[in-house]
């Protein structure tokens, strides 16, 4: 178990590379660990996320709790790198009390998350910390992963124009469990504003009816209405029943990017590909084969191989 | 250009971490902004954080994040200081298998009291990004990724 910032570093590096042994670690730990509560911050990117997790941060410090956050930027799909500024963005008071704060590159991840954010939660309930704030890449339409990696889902939106908020109806703002008017200073907010209470109002049948909270991050106004407008979602959640159905979505969302990195490592230590590229295997002969490989019984040849590219 | 392989290599996940800072009273980022740009064109996941850091967020930094590398600015003169300051830290966190590189305006003799105190990657103007890359790659711990977590 991860007792320093050292270690849960070094743990939440092996999580991400696929390890094994910090995954069995992860198996022990979790027996008995507390469950803290996993709140997701999204938007599109320039919304100022990073700004208003620091400002949530340090709400959570004054109320003596121990913060977890997970910040994910994009990996540039040519280099393979990333550069990761959240925490540029978050002033978090050091001194005011614990916090841990991690920066994750999608690496290829498209849900406006990285693959190793569900185990990275874990690791870091599993510390202690309650809340964790994950903070997803800029989003467009259609990166709802967090709505399964978390249990309250805040999304960010500033004054923008019609084609933007129309763009995001769709897809992203079905999932807000509280939606933000972010820059609430700045001409067009009210627009917004008018437009999530829309969203809002048509979600009502659901039991539960997204508050729409006008927030300035950058000058630190309407944080405690958004606070609790956050918690009054945790409340709705435990006593309605959803916080179990938050804490199925959180398995599936991890066995699933679980068996997605297991099934990656195991293509990338044998030739499939190049198999179906040069025409000798059929896709579906491909997929069996991956599939026999990846299972436990069958995968030393392919794990070996892995291991030593 | 010369990126090819890199790229082979961090899609097996073995992706270099870099933290990028400027401690101090110093104002000059475009430097290593510069450098955190080729960073990435590299393939290396690049942690920034902003102008006027204290050496205590960048030590605290560079653990919560796991990084393999700190690479430091600094064009007013205090380098020393900060980087014998940043591995002392470092080591007294058990984070001692992190490679301190620097960047700036270095003096002859600071140069002298870096390589004293084990710091050999000084890369002042006009450096190339590939010679960063390279010194990088070749002094990073190959198996600090993959090894286990542990303690």
């Amino acid at each position: 178990m991860a007792t320093t910032d050292r270690s849960l570093g070094r743990w939440i590096s092996a999580l991400e590379g696929g390890s094994r042994e910090a995954a069995a670690q992860l198996d022990d730990a979790w027996r008995t660990a507390g469950r803290a509560h996993v709140i997701g911050v999204s938007g599109p990117p320039g919304a100022g996320k990073s700004v208003l997790v620091g400002r949530l941060v340090g709400r959570y410090l004054a109320d003596g709790r121990a913060v977890g956050v997970l910040a994910v930027d994009p990996t540039s799909p040519l280099s393979g790198g990333a550069i990761l500024a959240d925490r540029l963005r978050m002033t978090v008071p050091r001194t005011a009390g614990r916090v841990f704060v991690r920066s994750l590159a999608s690496r290829g991840s498209l849900g406006g998350l990285a693959r190793v954010v569900p185990s990275a939660v874990r690791a870091l309930e599993c510390a202690g910390f309650d809340p964790v704030l994950i903070e997803t890449v800029g989003v467009g339409q259609n990166e709802v992963d967090v709505a399964t990696a978390a249990d309250t889902v805040v999304l960010v939106q500033g004054p923008a124009g019609g084609d933007d908020i129309q763009g995001l109806k769709g897809g992203l703002l079905e999932v807000g469990d509280v939606l933000v008017a972010n820059k609430c200073d700045l001409d067009g907010i009210d627009q917004t504003v008018a437009m999530l209470q829309e969203v809002a109002r048509a979600r009502r049948r659901e039991g539960w009816q997204p508050p729409v909270v006008r927030v300035s991050a950058r000058d630190g106004i309407g944080i405690d209405a958004l606070q609790e407008a956050i918690e009054g979602h945790r409340r709705w959640a435990r006593d309605s029943g959803h916080h179990a159905d938050s804490a199925r979505r959180r398995a599936r969302a991890e066995i699933l990017a679980l068996a997605a990195q297991r099934l990656a490592e195991t293509l990338a230590g044998n030739a499939l590909d190049a198999r179906v590229a040069d025409g000798e295997l059929t896709m579906t002969a491909a997929l069996e084969r991956l599939l026999e490989r990846a299972s436990p019984r069958q995968s030393n040849d392919g794990r070996k191989q892995a291991a030593g590219s | 250009m010369s990126s090819r392989a890199p790229n082979i290599e961090s899609a097996s996940g073995e992706r270099v971490r870099v933290l990028l800072c400027n401690p101090g009273l110093d104002g000059h980022d475009r430097g290593v902004k510069v450098v955190a740009r080729g960073l990435r064109d590299a393939g290396m996941e690049v942690v920034y954080l902003p102008l006027r850091s204290t050496i205590e967020d960048v030590v605290s930094v560079a653990v919560q994040e796991d990084v393999d590398v700190v690479g430091i600015s600094n064009l007013s003169a205090t380098l020393v200081a900060t980087c014998r300051r940043i591995k002392e830290m470092l080591a007294a966190l058990g984070a001692d298998d992190v490679l301190i590189v620097c960047g700036g305006t270095v003096l002859a003799d600071d140069r002298r009291e870096l390589a004293r105190l084990g710091i050999h990657g000084v890369f002042g103007p006009g450096s190339k990004r590939d010679d960063i890359v390279h010194y990088i790659r070749g002094h990073v711990p190959h198996d600090r990724r993959t090894r286990p977590a542990g303690e």
